[in-house]
């Protein structure tokens, strides 16, 4: 399979003419968003967004396949666990917030309820860090109790976003564009930290302010609280938190969800993510690519009318329908996740062979560039300024689709996935990162492409895109004195050093100079 | 304008009043190469200066790769001497796509250094030469593409060293000897010395020169003219 410029051109013109006129409105009232956005039905919410993660189920879902009962612990308690948070982040009488989604095992939500009142929506996001950290510590924990110190991490921002939603039958995710969506993860630190923003710290009420201390001058920390303080400033700012209601519905869980039930298994055919299921995992050796359109962030903000909100909403959509089209029609891929402005996607085939899935996997990283560089610029020039980031890791990786009934996201956990998320977040527009383990395991004609980048901790490859390639390739059997064939079509003029049909033979001049 | 009248300058001037497509035969020339260049680069064009009395090519070539089909496009100007098609063209960038430099077989004024002179694939009676001429500036740009494509290693099919260095590496390559032997044969080369066929050769292989490396010498100053 591979990446075409011709086919590539087509689909990036087909999405921007299919896309209908998309309407930005400020978001006046409560609604549910679920139903409400669309791609073109787009609206800016003020809100504050809040990540937050388990750092330990990457590892464990790489490490722990030997023993069958462990792994399917390991599921049952990943289920479980998104299960009650996400109870926890959208009961009313909790927090009342959004559950965007699960990006593996990190919790995107969002709060935007009371409308535009920064300081309960802030609040709500200060508490929300403190719950789901005593809950991972002091209730979910306990209820798995052989696994080790769960060790969590968390970030939240407050601003406005634009809120839409990608257009796929049976696949529909909110989107959220914008620096409150963006920052929030980019803040977070897998050190047991719970983080915010300036701009939420501001937005705090004074007495709150006082459990947070400053990090930098655009980041603060929320300081360690008892669990008596918390339970009394819950208390304090009608926050209702039940830590025994909880501990019932775990217990709860873990009988509807029994390890009997539970089944993993390897893939030899390309998996059908939406088919997987508590009782339908699998545990494969996978690439992970992540590509981020860097830049985005800032295009979105520093739109102020809605003819240019507009622009970058059609530029994000025709972005984000190639990269995906990029990963599961021109490369053996499944397209994981939109989150925001980045695609993940996953190559698990051909099963367990590690040099052709990392070579699969990098060919769509520079089919993800060609299409940003040579297709959808020449289609949009108005995206002339994005660059595109990617990433890419390999390793054992758990692939299901976990959550409540209608809430369920698609979920891929493993080490290589946080690397290659990892490696995209440390590359700059127009590279490509990958690890080690994919650098020894590619052949020489795209090995030849990375230098190891001290500063990524990666081996990096710039501005790769797929005619670099061939012309290098090309350069190997380019000899002193070796003929060449070109032939003239439409599309242009070819130097290749294959005998083709109708050809004219020329043996090239060695170059000179003065 | 300027810097290809400023070029154009630097042609051999045969300070003939009637330039080349004036003439019918020029005429003719230049239909014949318009038809061949409008099928197979189509997106180069004939400039003809009436009141200047000069013609120009000037275009793009568009390089598309074979699997991928991404194209690049480069800008290009052939400019034509006043006794075309006896003398060769010169072929000059025209986007400040690369830098212009010797490592990439530039002049500084942007002229691209196709061969040593020595090597030329000008056959001015090869009516298809002009076509054959556009292929080698298309291969050309091919390798600047290639040199971007490796990170500046690879300057594809070959080259010669800069300045006397190619001549010399030229030479030796076609009287297939080292350095020092072509040094006994420059003589030879510049007609200051004359040998007899029965003569043992300058080489040192102690074959008759006749039967070793006259052929290969007379190739030689036949290319030099001399």
């Amino acid at each position: 399979m591979s990446w075409k410029y011709d086919d590539s051109k087509k689909r990036v013109q087909a999405h921007a003419d299919n896309i209908g006129e998309i309407e930005i409105k400020k978001l006046t009232r409560e609604a549910d968003l679920n139903s409400l956005l669309s791609e073109t039905c787009c609206r800016e919410i003020f809100g504050a967004h809040v990540y937050f993660t388990v750092c330990n189920f990457a590892k464990m879902a790489t490490e722990d396949g030997s023993d069958e009962t462990e792994y399917k612990r390991l599921i049952q308690a990943i289920h479980i666990y998104q299960r009650e948070v996400a109870r926890i982040v959208e009961h009313n009488d909790k927090f009342d917030g959004v559950r965007i989604h699960f990006q593996g095992a990190k919790l995107h939500s969002l709060f935007y309820r009371p409308i535009d009142d920064s300081e309960k929506i802030a609040t709500k996001a200060f508490f929300l860090q403190l719950v789901l950290k005593d809950f991972t510590q002091n209730v979910f924990n306990p209820s798995f109790k052989f696994y080790e110190d769960f060790e969590i991490a968390s970030g939240a921002d407050i601003g406005n976003a634009i809120g839409t939603k990608n257009g796929s039958k049976n696949d529909r995710e909110l989107l959220f564009l914008g620096a409150p969506a963006n920052y929030a993860a980019k803040i977070i630190n897998k050190s047991g930290q719970l983080r915010i923003t300036k701009a939420l710290f501001d937005s705090l009420p004074e007495k709150l302010q006082d459990f947070c201390f400053e990090i930098d001058e655009n980041i603060q920390q929320i300081k360690t609280i008892s669990q008596e303080k918390l339970d009394e400033l819950l208390v304090q700012y009608g926050i209702s938190w039940d830590r025994e209601a909880s501990e019932n519905r775990i217990k709860d869980d873990k009988k509807d969800f029994p390890l009997k039930d539970i089944k993993y298994s390897s893939a030899d055919n390309l998996i059908n993510i939406d088919s997987l299921g508590i009782n339908n995992n699998k545990r494969v050796l996978a690439s992970s690519v992540f590509g981020d359109v860097t830049g985005f962030t800032a295009y979105i903000d520093s739109a102020d009318t809605d003819e240019k909100k507009q622009e970058a909403l059609k530029v994000l959509h025709v972005i984000r329908k190639e990269m995906a089209t990029v990963v599961k029609k021109d490369f053996e891929g499944i397209r994981v996740q939109f989150q925001g402005d980045r695609v993940q996607g996953i190559f698990h085939l051909p099963k367990d062979e590690e040099s052709k899935i990392a070579e699969e996997s990098v060919e769509s990283a520079i089919g993800l560039q060609s299409s940003m560089e040579k297709t959808i610029k020449a289609v949009l020039p108005e995206a002339s300024h994005l660059k595109l980031a990617v990433g890419v890791d390999i390793d054992m990786t758990l692939l299901t689709k976990l959550g409540t009934h209608a809430h369920r996201d698609r979920i891929c956990i493993g080490k290589g996935v946080e690397d290659a998320a990892k490696y995209e977040e440390k590359c700059n527009g127009g590279q490509i990162g990958i690890s080690t383990r994919i650098y020894n395991a590619l052949p020489e004609r795209l090995s030849k492409h990375f230098t190891y980048n001290k500063s990524a901790g990666c081996y990096v490859a710039e501005n790769l895109t797929a005619d670099k390639v061939e012309r290098a390739e090309k350069a190997t059997y380019a000899v002193a004195g070796s003929p060449v064939f070109i032939t003239s079509s439409k599309s242009g003029t070819n130097v290749s050093v294959s005998e083709r049909e109708n050809a004219r033979l020329v043996t090239p001049a060695r170059s000179f100079a003065e | 304008m300027r810097d290809w009248l400023h070029l154009l300058g630097r042609l051999p001037n045969n300070n003939d009043n009637q330039k080349w497509f004036e003439s019918d035969v020029g005429d003719n020339r230049l239909a014949h190469d318009r038809k061949i260049l409008k099928e197979k680069y189509p997106d180069l064009k004939y400039l003809l200066n009436w009141k200047f009395r000069k013609a120009l090519l000037s275009g793009t070539i568009t390089l598309v790769e074979e699997k991928s089909g991404i194209p690049s496009t480069v800008k290009v100007r052939v400019i034509f001497p006043n006794n075309y098609p006896e003398s060769e063209p010169l072929a000059v960038d025209g986007g400040n796509q690369f830098s212009y430099i010797a490592d990439r077989h530039f002049y500084k004024t942007g002229v691209c250094c196709l061969w040593l002179p020595l090597e030329s694939q000008w056959e001015k009676n090869d009516e298809n030469t002009l076509l054959n001429f556009v292929d080698h500036v298309a291969i050309f740009y091919e390798r600047q593409l290639i040199y971007d494509a490796t990170g500046n290693k690879i300057w594809a099919w070959g080259e010669r060293g800069h300045g006397v260095e190619g001549y010399i590496e030229c030479l030796e390559e076609k009287l297939e000897c080292d350095q020092a032997t072509l040094e006994t044969f420059l003589p030879l080369l510049t007609n200051e010395m004359n040998i007899h066929d029965k003569s043992k050769c300058l080489c040192g292989s102690r074959q008759n020169y006749g039967k070793c490396h006259k052929k290969k010498v007379e190739e030689v100053k036949k290319l030099f003219g001399s």
